[in-house]
């Protein structure tokens, strides 16, 4: 049976949550798709679990029921994603696909915000004005995006003062503001909240980077340091990045967005709804696919349809759809390595308080500002202060290299190491390259037999070296800091997802070389929008969120016609 | 189909001893528990075997009712629908690996030393462990040493027998109480972990730190007990 809709939105996390809650606010009827649940209000007070949560992956997509494949180059074979499908199915839900359910990926997230840097939005330009044509890496396919910062500017601002952000401003209107960030991008304003507190142990890191002539200061973060409209204060629980908030600190669009768009009466939305097809009529969408809650398969109709279910599923509905007519969707993947590392410091740190964001950042290295090195690293990473938000589970898998996981000199070890962990970790960007994209797995079907995603990507030399040169960087850190103990995770690390995959459906200004237009737009099919991390051209080194936010909010605002 | 969100709940018990195994025969319940009690041992404070371990991993291996805790204490979520199925291919798996791998850990000890694993000693026990883990003791490295590659293992999946299980012993070790592991906190107490005092306590939205991010607060004096051990 096919019903008339206005529009319909596939996915409520980050930036679908805002679209829906923005058009139905506008008048428009919505129809929200959501492969998750529906989470009641109150679902998330019983969350301190670290094992519900975290070891047995509570919120993310489990990968028997949503498989996505990887392999490093063409010619191999894929398999279900080595690092995330051993015998317990799941692993920490920072290398999975991000959440499912109302918030999506903001159920789960750190809430680590940025406005990209102004480079961040010509890399381009900017690597051939410093190095010349020739340090575009062979292979690559680095472009500028089709805007700049200034253009992005007023949604940033949105997103701070309509969801609601905590931070120092480093610079208002070209003034540089004592504490804050001195390297960022000029904002009208500063943020709604103060930053949050940081644990006391974070001030080694501080006081450390000074010493060694940085300019660190307080991670902006998605969580509300004090009540703020439909935030609550954070009360500093430890149970943060994988888990969902239970006094409704943390930003997500279950608690900001999608409230406000259910009060406006236009908005409906259907749980457990999987989209298996757009449908188009031409080169005009015509509505969407999707097997419900027990199998049964439905077609719906509507004008508008976005799809905002993460840049690989949007990539994988894309592809499944057939929108692809210029070979364009699933290529340019690109990801993060973290760079995790840990330490040990002498005094307590109490590593189990607080929110991974009640952090520090220097920003010195950070994209455009890495000075000339050795290794020819031409983009750089901020370095970001890991000091609470380590619950024991996850802090006891990860011992310094050389030691064994068991037996009484571990169990002396972590005894009295635990509450002294203090952790790093940096976001080195990898690059667009040719041999690193997404298609449809011809072996591998989900069991409602539909095509896995499938991941081909490798870590390129300047991965490599990115990760090596902020390795010597941590590491000067962490003796300025006095730790007595110091690690980092494999170069080049074991995983290839890490819930910040970009660039599947870049946008652009020319309909042959990009899949959206700068709002979203299918060149290829009408009133089409594929929203989210896959739009990005580039994958600054910042945490991507706050950025899909201010693209939803710029999609919102297209499709009601007020731009 | 209830899913997710809308798992009903089910009452099951954590609580006794091996007389109240669900999975392990009581063979495997005493030789997983000699196992876990070398992996994570007892010293001057509890380790695994006080801590229960042994009956977390028999309450995760018996099916699937035991698999997400709900939040008002001792009671779990049914798992329904597609997930169902996942995770009953997930727990007969590991039902094969244990029974495969305890099987393996009695050869290794009946051919090191013509005993069942459980009834060795201390010192043979971890020989045994040794020689199933396959990896020899590794040397240290501390940050002062220059040119090293400093690195960790990021993921524990894909394990094999014993890395499996010397991970469920940390998990028993180290989860909420509700799961039938870390029995009266005492992994918790052990590494200085305060934790919610009961998942149904976390409803009331109680159970945080903000009062203790006060400035000047001393980080020693949040865990008495251990600072008066010295630690």
């Amino acid at each position: 049976m096919t019903k008339k809709k206005e529009a319909i939105v596939v996915g409520l996390g980050a930036s679908g949550g805002i679209i829906a809650a923005e058009l139905a606010k506008a008048g428009v009827k919505v129809t929200a798709l959501e492969k998750g649940p529906h989470y009641p209000e109150d679902h998330f007070r019983d969350k301190q679990d670290e094992i519900r949560y975290y070891t047995r992956g509570a919120l993310v997509p489990h990968l028997s029921t949503n498989p996505i494949t990887w392999r490093a180059r063409d010619g191999q074979t894929a398999r279900l994603l080595p690092w995330a499908s051993g015998p317990l199915g799941t692993t920490e839900p920072l290398h999975l696909p991000p959440s499912i359910g109302t918030g999506g990926g903001t159920l789960h997230w750190g809430g680590a915000v940025w406005r990209h840097r102004e480079a961040d939005f010509h890399m381009r330009s900017a690597l051939i004005k410093r190095y010349g044509a020739a340090a575009i890496p062979e292979g690559t396919s680095i472009v500028d995006w089709p805007f700049g910062y200034d253009d992005l500017e007023p949604y940033y601002d949105r997103v701070e003062w309509e969801l609601g952000v905590s931070g120092q401003a480093g610079n208002i209107n070209g003034e540089l503001v004592a504490g804050g960030n001195p390297f960022e991008a000029p904002r009208k304003r500063g943020y709604p909240m103060p930053p949050l507190r940081s644990a006391a142990a974070n001030s080694r890191f501080v006081e450390a980077t000074r010493r060694l002539g940085l300019h660190p200061f307080p991670q902006a973060a998605a969580i509300a340091s004090e009540d703020y409209k439909s935030l609550k204060g954070c009360v500093y629980c430890g149970f943060c990045h994988g888990y969902p908030c239970h006094v409704n600190a943390k930003q997500t669009s279950h608690v900001t967005s999608v409230p406000e768009g259910l009060a406006s009466g236009n908005l409906d939305i259907i749980p457990f709804a999987r989209v298996i097809q757009v449908n188009r009529d031409g080169g005009r969408v015509k509505g969407v696919s999707y097997i419900d809650a027990v199998g049964k398969v439905h077609e719906i109709e509507a004008d508008i349809v976005v799809l905002a279910t993460y840049s690989l599923e949007n990539t994988r509905l894309l592809l499944q759809s057939g929108i692809n007519a210029n070979g364009q969707v699933g290529k340019h993947f690109m990801t993060h390595c973290f760079g995790w590392s840990t330490g040990v410091v002498p005094e307590f740190t109490n590593s189990f308080m607080g929110p991974l964001v009640g952090a520090h950042v220097v920003d010195d290295y950070t994209s455009e500002l890495i000075p000339d090195n050795d290794l020819g690293v031409v983009w750089g990473s901020p370095i970001t202060s890991f000091p609470g938000d380590t619950q024991p589970i996850e802090a006891s898998h990860n011992t310094p290299p050389g030691m064994r996981k068991w037996g009484s000199e571990y169990k002396e070890w972590f005894a009295s190491s635990y509450r002294r962990i203090f952790s790093m970790h940096t976001q080195t960007s990898s690059l667009p390259y040719a041999g690193g994209y997404c298609d449809l797995d011809p072996n591998i079907k989900d069991p409602f037999g539909q095509p896995a995603l499938r991941i081909t990507h490798d870590w390129m030399p300047h991965d490599i070296n990115s990760m090596k040169f902020f390795t010597r960087v941590k590491q000067a850190i962490a003796k300025e800091m006095g730790m007595t103990e110091f690690w980092e995770e494999p170069n080049p690390p074991p995983y290839h997802l890490s819930t910040h995959e970009v660039g599947t459906h870049r946008m652009g200004l020319d309909p042959e070389t990009s899949v959206v237009d700068p709002y979203g737009e299918s060149h290829e099919c009408e009133k089409l929008f594929a929203v989210g991390g896959g739009q990005f051209p580039t994958l600054p080194s910042y945490n991507p969120t706050m950025t899909i936010q201010a693209l939803a909010f710029l999609t919102a605002d297209r499709i009601t016609g007020k731009i | 189909m209830a899913s997710r969100a809308e798992w009903q709940r089910i009452t099951r018990s954590v609580t006794g001893g091996p007389e109240n195994r669900l999975f392990f025969t009581a063979h495997e319940w005493a030789t997983i528990d000699a196992a876990t009690a070398r992996i994570y041992p007892t010293d001057e404070t509890p380790g695994a075997r006080e801590a229960m371990a042994v009956r977390f991993i028999d309450r995760y291996l018996s099916g699937l009712d035991y698999i997400f805790a709900s939040a008002d204490g001792d009671a779990f979520l049914q798992i329904s629908g597609k997930d169902r199925d996942a995770w009953r291919i997930r727990i007969e798996k590991l039902q094969r690996k244990y029974r495969d791998g305890i099987r393996r850990l009695d050869d290794v000890a009946l051919t090191e030393f013509k005993t069942e694993f459980r009834h060795l000693d201390a010192a043979q026990q971890d020989r045994a462990l040794e020689i199933l883990s396959g990896a020899p003791k590794p040397r240290r490295i501390q940050v002062a040493e220059e040119g090293e590659v400093h690195v960790q293992n990021i993921s524990d999946d894909d394990l094999e027998f014993f890395a499996m299980l010397a991970l469920h012993t940390r998990q028993g070790t180290f989860c909420d109480p509700v799961y039938g592991g870390n029995a009266g906190r005492v992994g918790w107490d052990a590494i200085g972990f305060p934790g919610p005092p009961t998942l149904a306590s976390t409803q009331d939205c109680s159970y945080g730190h903000a009062d203790k991010f006060l400035t000047d607060f001393d980080w020693g004096d949040l865990i008495p007990h251990l600072k008066s051990r010295g630690r």
